[in-house]
């Protein structure tokens, strides 16, 4: 990992087309900025990590689509 | 063209009818081009076939099917990636997980596939702002109510 320390107002710039910058900073929270193109997705790691596992759980699946539909059609009670 | 899967066998497929991520499902980066495949009757759950990887496939759904008013607010950009021609246009549908235990049934809602019919442009965006959760029980769907809205603008 490179480590830079940056003050507020002061950004880094990766790549030709990413800057990611400080903006506030408190306490115990930073806030950042980032500028990236289009097909450069941004996530809060823990939501990418969440997504990630979830959409790697969901291609685990070996089920029929008929028995599904039923269980969508009449939900379980049972929780 | 023929397409080689692990759950279907050897599937002959319409190239035209192919989908195309713009940006790939999380977690499978080198993965662009599934079909969909439609199950018997009518339901609303199909399978995403990858055309690229046998073993890889995901069972998608209609959320409006459990969530009625499941509402994605796309931006410009998104618009533009799919080449849209209205928001309206574009079809939603939610990865569905189908635990061992079929009462844990669930679909993310937090980060659904949007796709394009017309263009078969696809891909799968985060709602960063909304309050909708990665794991939706369908199971418990009378119960459960989703808070908040969505925005599909990232925070970027």
């Amino acid at each position: 990992m490179l480590v830079l320390t940056r003050k507020q107002n002061e950004s880094i710039m990766i790549g030709d087309t990413i800057e990611v910058k400080v903006l506030d900073v408190k306490e115990n929270q930073v806030r950042i900025g980032v500028v990236a193109p289009r097909e450069i997705t941004v996530h809060r790691m823990e939501v990418y990590l969440a997504i990630q596992r979830e959409n790697i759980e969901a291609a685990k699946a070996q089920a029929a689509t008929e028995e599904l539909q039923k269980l969508i059609k009449e939900p379980l009670k049972s929780k | 063209m023929k397409v080689e899967t692990t759950r279907f066998g050897t599937l002959e497929v319409d190239e035209q009818k192919i989908v195309c991520f713009t940006q790939p499902i999380l977690g499978f980066s080198d993965c662009h081009r599934y079909i969909i495949i439609e199950g018997p009757g009518e339901g609303k759950i199909w399978w995403l076939q990858s055309c690229d990887k046998p073993e890889l496939a995901f069972i998608v759904m209609d959320p409006l099917q459990v969530v009625p008013d499941y509402e994605v607010r796309l931006d410009a950009s998104e618009v533009e990636d799919l080449r849209l021609e209205t928001a309206e246009e574009a079809r939603l549908l939610t990865i569905v997980v189908v635990p061992e235990d079929r009462s844990k049934v669930r679909t993310n809602l937090k980060a659904p596939i949007i796709y394009n019919p017309k263009t078969n442009l696809a891909k799968q965006v985060v709602l960063h702002e909304s309050d909708y959760p990665v794991q939706y029980y369908l199971t418990e769907s009378a119960e459960q109510a989703p808070v908040g809205t969505a925005d599909a603008s990232s925070d970027a």
